[in-house]
């Protein structure tokens, strides 16, 4: 069954990291408010990789 | 200077991409309790190998940044601080930024819009002076009013 709607995730994450996504974010999209389509896309990119990974 | 500590970040994802995560780290780690690490990955190896490509408002929005901070970074240079003179803020504008000065009160508009500007004293000589915020972190984040990027 397909689970609906949206899930709030909260992490911790290294001020250094953290300050670098946000500008990558601002300078890219010209505002903050697109941080979460920007991690489901990350996420969802990660999920299909490892789902494809060719194991040696 | 390197910046330390932990910052927090919260955001929502689709139900099905946000279990699937789950299951994913549950199965690699034994235990949900390394998200945040494995964010961490995943995060640095994103930036690690980002294209950088822009959206054409970000472009411009950019470019209306750039200018906007060359503008407080020469005030900056002249010894301004938190406090300036509405005449000493126009001049410049105008020399440094070398617009006309319709372009100059649009851009007085932008920075009080962009809360550059934080307050504003009028004298009984209807002489302003100017509260600015000069930390260029803050006007980062400020949302810029698209209406405005038309009119700079």
């Amino acid at each position: 069954m397909t689970v609906r709607g949206k899930k709030k995730i909260v992490i911790r994450m290294d001020a250094d990291l953290a300050d670098e996504f946000r500008k990558h974010i601002i300078d890219k999209y010209g505002t903050i408010h697109a941080l979460s389509v920007v991690f489901e896309r990350i996420i969802k990119e990660y999920l299909f990789e490892v789902e494809h990974e060719v194991i040696p | 200077m390197t910046v330390r500590g932990k910052r927090i970040f919260t955001f929502s994802i689709d139900s099905d991409t946000a279990e699937e995560f789950r299951g994913h780290i549950i199965n690699k780690y034994g235990t949900i309790h390394a998200l945040s690490v494995e964010f961490e990955n995943i995060i640095r190896s994103f930036l690690k190998g980002r294209k950088k490509r822009f959206t054409p408002l970000a472009q411009e929005k950019n470019r209306i940044w750039q200018k906007l901070r060359s503008i407080v970074d020469r005030m900056e240079d002249e010894g301004f601080t938190s406090q300036i003179l509405e005449t000493d803020l126009i001049r410049i504008i105008k020399e440094k930024a070398g617009v006309d000065r319709r372009t100059v009160n649009n851009r007085i508009a932008l920075m009080k819009d962009m809360k550059i500007i934080t307050g504003e004293i009028v004298s009984p000589s209807g002489m302003r002076i100017y509260d600015l915020d000069l930390n260029p972190m803050n006007m980062k984040t400020r949302k810029m009013p698209e209406i405005l990027i038309e009119h700079m």
